[in-house]
């Protein structure tokens, strides 16, 4: 194994794999944290941990991910490139990994002007496909970006983003080879709602053979009511709802009804998602509302996870013991 | 509260074709422009640009009435969209240095117009009070 | 050429306001192009200026100059006792010609009536947009003509990111994917497979990133 974390030995064993998202407080409140830590503890395999998410400052996902380590559950580090040169992103990896973090999802991040801090300067410095390759290289070769020897090792699980439906639809699949050239071990993709097109992205990746090279989780987000799946269509970069979802979460309600029918819709598209071709697992995007994991994780099928996830990656792991020098 | 008529210092702008043949025929009529009219004749609305329009303040007028032929009624074509345009650009600044906006107009005439021309004239001046109480 | 626009009046008043006199000083290059500070737009600033003065009640000479280039001294040269005589030099060049003037005139104060945007082109009449962010190490024999590093507002070298969507950046949707006109381009002059090339991370050195540059031809150097 690369990097010796949960994630990788369950995709390394063809079990279909789920990973749900964290995302940290707007501030240093922990009991936010652990909180969450509980709702997902045992109905997923690994948590994600989202990095200023939407260029809202939060909690760092490095020291969120620290205290994930410490409870006993297994981490995905996020990190953009947008707030961090290549310096800050090689000596936050040290510090992942020195905490027990096992993996890491390589991101270019969302513009700051959507955020809170709109009149920040943007780094940028890498971007996603660079900071796969150079992780990688400080896993396999020991080495900085620089080329300077790294003191311990770095044994990292490296994932990446792809989002079937941005444009141009040809650069896509393009995009998810370089990433897999570069480097990428797992990929979890932009939250799927127009089936159709993301079996046409499934179908290309398998004729280029990119499906036995890379693990695909295919990423899903439940709604929780048509106001929400409007604001998403229209306000999220890179998503769009098909009439025939935006109608059926229309017709189920409000409140509680409109929650449960969004709950009942992402189950089944996982169940409809797991007959895919090439398709490893399933990441599950339920903002600020991990509760509804349990609940869509037991309607498809997916409970209980194959191992406990109080086993902690053991953070001792590439800590050869070498004597300073 | 009436508004008494505003005397002070007015620029009048226009073209040849529009204002200035509308008001030869009003002096054929015996009619002329008031006396607090200075007349600046341009022989298109093409012309008029915002350093004319801040001179004719500079100059000392308060009040500046812009005319020129209708779009679609210019004989140089877009002469008349150019007049409006820059008209346009001379009020931004004019709001920047914070003088209101009612103190620069612009409309376009034909020469059969006179008598529109003295009523803008007339309505140049600042918008009248509210009057407060019973009315 | 270099765009840049005027500032707003009430913060370039703000500037000049305590000033007895102020020359008034244009460019007839870039910025005379870009329609900020050639010569009609110091006519026009200039009245402005005086305006106001006259409605806060001031007494304030205003004079008008243009040269040729602010950003060369020579063009400079004649100004000399204009800068003498007054209080405050209002430059209405870009940030080169506001700096030049004030190199060349250590005892002048020099104060800048523009903001300089950056390097860009005209799309059309009243409207230019940004081309080249000078990173110092050019690529665009790579990219179709088009740059990411300017064009692209992640200034990624191996896009598009997400957010692309009908050919518009998801920052703006009046700007244009940079990665959607490299596609296009690429394709259009049968270049597609440049795409699958992974660039590696750029040099920044050669970029503002570096520090402030300087260029040197010794063979013309005396």
């Amino acid at each position: 194994m690369k990097a010796g974390s949960k994630l990788e030995a369950l995709l390394g064993q063809a079990v279909f794999a789920v990973t749900a998202e964290l995302g940290p407080p707007k501030g240093p409140d922990v009991s936010v944290v652990d909180r969450k830590i509980e709702l997902l503890r045992n109905v997923c395999d690994a948590i994600n941990v989202t990095d200023n998410q939407t260029a809202i400052v939060r909690l760092s996902s490095g020291a969120t991910c620290a205290r994930l380590c410490a409870s006993g559950v297994e981490p995905v580090m996020q990190m953009t490139a947008r707030d961090r040169n290549r310096l800050a992103i090689q000596a936050d990896v040290f510090g992942a990994v020195s905490q027990g973090v096992r993996n890491l999802l390589c991101l270019s991040g969302d513009h700051q002007t959507f955020g809170n801090h709109p009149q920040a300067k943007n780094v940028y410095d890498i971007d996603s496909i660079q900071m796969i390759a150079m992780i990688k290289d400080m896993r396999d070769d020991a080495r900085t970006q620089s080329g300077d020897e790294i003191e311990g090792e770095v044994p990292m699980f490296i994932g990446g983003a792809a989002n079937p439906f941005g444009d141009p639809f040809e650069m896509r699949v393009i995009r998810l080879a370089k990433k897999v050239a570069a480097g990428v071990d797992f990929i979890q993709t932009q939250c799927i709602y127009d089936m159709p097109r993301f079996r046409e992205w499934m179908r290309r990746i398998v004729d280029l053979g990119l499906h036995e090279k890379v693990h695909i989780l295919a990423g899903v987000m439940p709604l929780k009511s048509a106001g929400m799946a409007r604001y998403v269509h229209s306000s999220v970069a890179g998503i769009r709802i098909p009439d025939a979802v935006m109608k059926r979460i229309s017709g189920a309600g409000r409140g509680k009804s409109a929650r449960q029918e969004g709950m009942r819709m992402c189950a089944e598209t996982i169940q409809e998602l797991r007959e895919i071709e090439g398709v490893h697992g399933v990441h599950i995007m339920a903002v600020e509302w991990e509760e509804a994991i349990e609940p869509i994780t037991e309607q498809a099928g997916l409970l209980p996870r194959p191992d406990a996830l109080s086993t902690l990656s053991d953070p001792t792991l590439g800590d050869e013991g070498e004597s300073d020098g | 509260m009436t508004q008494g008529p505003d005397t002070s210092p007015m620029v009048l702008i226009g073209c040849q074709r529009s204002a200035g043949a509308a008001l030869e025929r009003l002096a054929v009529e015996g009619r002329a422009l008031p006396e607090h009219v200075e007349w600046r004749s341009v022989s298109c609305g093409g012309s008029i640009d915002e350093l004319m329009i801040l001179e004719a303040f500079e100059s000392g007028a308060e009040r500046v009435l812009v005319v020129s032929c209708a779009a679609g009624a210019c004989r140089s074509v877009v002469g008349g969209e150019r007049a409006k345009a820059r008209t346009e650009a001379a009020r931004s600044v004019l709001q920047e240095i914070g003088f209101e906006e009612w103190r620069l107009r612009y409309e376009t005439m034909a020469p059969n117009m006179g008598v529109d021309l003295l009523r803008w004239i007339d309505e140049l001046k600042a918008p009248a009070e509210q009057s407060v109480g019973d009315a | 050429m270099i765009v840049a626009e005027r500032k707003p009046i009430p913060e370039i008043l703000d500037m000049v306001r305590h000033a007895a006199s102020v020359a008034v000083v244009g460019c007839d290059t870039c910025v005379a192009i870009c329609m900020a500070g050639g010569t009609k737009e110091v006519a026009v600033l200039s009245a402005a200026l005086r305006l106001a003065a006259k409605r806060e009640g001031r007494e304030q000479l205003i004079t008008e100059a243009c040269v040729e280039r602010q950003c060369e001294e020579e063009f400079n040269e004649p100004l000399v006792d204009l800068l003498a005589t007054h209080e405050l030099v209002l430059s209405m060049a870009c940030g080169v010609g506001v700096q030049t003037l004030a190199e060349q005139y250590p005892s002048a104060i020099v104060y800048p009536a523009l903001n300089t945007r950056f390097m860009g082109r005209p799309e059309e009449l009243g409207t230019w947009s940004e081309r080249c962010l000078g990173c110092g190490n050019c690529v665009l024999h790579k990219f179709g003509g088009v740059c990411p590093i300017t064009r692209c507002s992640k200034n990624l070298l191996n896009g598009p990111c997400g957010g692309s969507e009908d050919g518009k950046c998801e920052v703006d949707p009046d700007l244009p994917c940079a990665w959607q006109l490299i596609y296009d381009r690429l394709a259009a002059i049968g270049q597609l497979e440049r795409l699958w090339e992974v660039e590696p991370p750029k040099d920044w050195t050669t970029s503002r990133d570096g520090g402030p540059r300087k260029v040197v031809r010794e063979d013309i150097v005396p």
